[in-house]
């Protein structure tokens, strides 16, 4: 069994920061779309505008798409501190916080 | 917005401003992101005390994450530039159209102006008319009666003078009328010349934004989809678009250097073999040339080993009678220098053959123009915006811009050290394909002198039209002046009553 080291707090306090994250990926998701639709009217060439909207459109998808993975990954990291604490505390109980 | 819009010239539609704003917000955005692209690749390590596997997968998404925002990253600076050029192009398209509005503009009033005088000359020359007959009636009775009246005389002069002054305004508004025909079409010339770089612009700008579609398939807790932004090679190179930094036309590249790229029509096709194959053969030329050339100077400045052999014998007497005797050879090697006649000929041999080899530099150089223009001229064929001085100075301009790629080429291939006239011609052939494919795919570059060569030719046109009326205008000024000559020769001339002429 490989050797492994945890202090559940450390897990609990970087997925809090990994939830900002994901909402600040969100955020420019929102202003590119907004940037992007401004782009689009002041190209005033239809296939211009039509690009830059397309554009606009998969970035905006990727990046949400983006967001929702970091706030899950933010959400594993919050699991994984219960579940080490649950397995300290009901499991092991005399093992302590640091195992 | 409501174009603006003069004699079939019409304002780029677009706001320089506004894409010149979303470019520095896409800045900014990308700003924002590349600061979570750090913190997330920093997370892993804020962790110092968790350790295990799990720990390495964690890291490991969080790389990958970090690595899909550096991506949208860079799109977004990408964007932003593309939104900037696009703004910078459109305003000067703009630009362009509005002066070339204010210009039309300027010449209608002066087509109003001129007909207007035209009208006005035409109408005092019927005045004038109507005068010259009153008066002439006038005379006439007076004379009959056996006194001319001096006054009808006078009016009669004043008509003719009023006349011929009205004809001379109306010769020359019409002059003007010419002039600002001329105009108004150069003009609306210049105005189509901005909606068509408005047009590219737009093109440009819509090429750039198309190809980065963001992460297909989103981005998973795994690597981002391989392919986002439009996919590597030959993907991008053989889409007949041109992907990611503008300036450079990869499937242009690439069509120089492959006739069968999509890109490439059947006449691009037959016209690489038959581009190829006389750069080869001029290559394949020129290689020989220059090495005949060398062997020839060779065989001029390399001494000549002249090898003597002396065969004879020999016989010693002593007191008369034969005490030895026998035969030899000797053979000596002397170098000397190559005869008088041999080193000219050679000299003469060699001269001429490195003539040819320049020739054939050079020719290869003509080739290389000649093909920039054709291609050109093929390339802009489909365009209706474009006349035909339009097309001929750009295709001259392309042209100019390969000779020079190939002048570029041929220097680079003379100084690769290569050994046989084969490997010679063929490494010339390729360095010269690859600069051609290089030039051919710089887009500022080729741009730049297919709108020079339109500029040139357009003005030399110009220039042409400007000497042309300068001249007719100085042949109507000459004309006028002998009038107004032969007036005042009139003018001196005694008014002598002649009555046994006169019918009445």
């Amino acid at each position: 069994m490989p050797r492994f080291e945890v202090e559940p707090g450390q897990l609990t306090s970087t997925s809090g920061r990994q939830q900002a994250l994901g909402g600040r990926v969100l955020e420019v998701c929102g202003q590119l779309e907004a940037t992007a639709m401004a782009a689009a009217d002041a190209a005033g060439e239809a296939g211009a505008a039509g690009s830059i909207a397309g554009w606009a459109a998969a970035w905006s998808g990727s990046l949400g798409a983006m967001a929702v993975s970091i706030g899950g990954l933010a959400g594993n990291l919050d699991s994984a501190a219960d579940a080490y604490l649950t397995t300290d505390q009901q499991v092991m109980p005399t093992a302590g916080d640091v195992r | 917005m409501s174009s603006e819009s003069y004699a079939g010239i019409t304002v780029p539609e677009g706001e320089p401003d506004g894409l010149r704003s979303a470019g520095g917000r896409f800045n900014g955005l990308a700003e924002s992101l590349d600061a979570v692209c750090s913190e997330l690749t920093g997370l892993p390590t804020a962790m110092t005390s968790w350790q295990g596997p799990a720990s390495v997968l964690y890291a490991d998404s969080c790389m990958t994450q970090a690595g899909g925002a550096r991506h949208a990253v860079g799109a977004l600076h990408e964007a932003a530039h593309a939104a900037r050029a696009f703004a910078r192009d459109l305003e000067d398209a703009q630009r362009e159209a509005r002066e070339a509005i204010r210009d039309a503009k300027d010449a209608q009033d002066r087509i109003d102006a001129a007909n207007k005088a035209i009208d006005a000359a035409q109408a005092d020359q019927a005045a004038a008319s109507v005068r010259a007959d009153q008066a002439s009636h006038v005379l006439a009775v007076s004379s009959a009666a056996g006194a001319p009246s001096p006054a009808a005389q006078a009016d009669l002069d004043a008509a003719a003078t009023a006349g011929q002054e009205a004809a001379g305004r109306e010769a020359a508004a019409r002059r003007d009328l010419e002039r600002a025909q001329d105009d108004l079409e150069r003009a609306k010339r210049r105005g189509e010349r901005a909606e068509e770089h408005a047009r590219d612009a737009a093109s440009a700008a819509a090429a750039a934004f198309a190809p980065a579609g963001g992460f297909p398939g989103g981005v998973p807790v795994g690597a981002p989809a391989a392919g986002a932004g439009g996919g590597g090679f030959p993907g991008t190179w053989w889409n007949g678009r041109n992907d990611g930094a503008q300036w450079f036309n990869e499937d242009d590249f690439l069509k120089t250097l492959w006739p069968f790229h999509p890109g490439n029509d059947d006449f691009e096709r037959g016209k690489w073999f038959g581009d190829t194959g006389a750069g080869f053969a001029t290559s394949l030329l020129e290689s020989a040339s220059f090495a005949a050339a060398g062997a020839a100077r060779t065989y001029a400045t390399t001494p000549w080993l002249r090898t003597s052999v002396t065969r004879a014998t020999y016989l010693t007497t002593i007191n008369g009678r034969p005490a030895a005797w026998g035969s030899f050879t000797r053979i000596t090697q002397t170098l000397e220098p190559p005869p008088p006649g041999i080193v000219r000929e050679s000299t003469l041999a060699a001269s001429r053959m490195s003539k040819l080899g320049w020739a054939a530099r050079g020719g290869g150089v003509a080739l290389a123009g000649v093909s920039g223009f054709v291609d050109q001229w093929h390339e802009d064929s489909g365009r209706t915006d474009l006349t035909t001085t339009d097309r001929v100075g750009r295709s001259a301009g392309v042209g100019t811009y390969m000779m020079g790629a190939a002048a570029t080429g041929a220097v680079i291939g003379s100084v690769i050290p290569v050994g046989g006239t084969i490997t010679g011609a063929v490494v010339g052939a390729g360095v010269g394909l690859a600069i051609g494919a290089a030039a051919n795919a710089w887009e500022p570059g080729k741009e730049w002198a297919a709108n020079a060569g339109q500029t040139v030719a357009n003005g030399v046109v110009d220039g042409y039209n400007g000497v042309k009326d300068g001249i007719a205008e100085g042949v109507s000024n000459l004309a006028d002046d002998a009038t107004e000559t032969v007036n005042r020769v009139r003018d001196l001339v005694p008014d002598v009553d002649m009555p046994d002429l006169n019918p009445f």
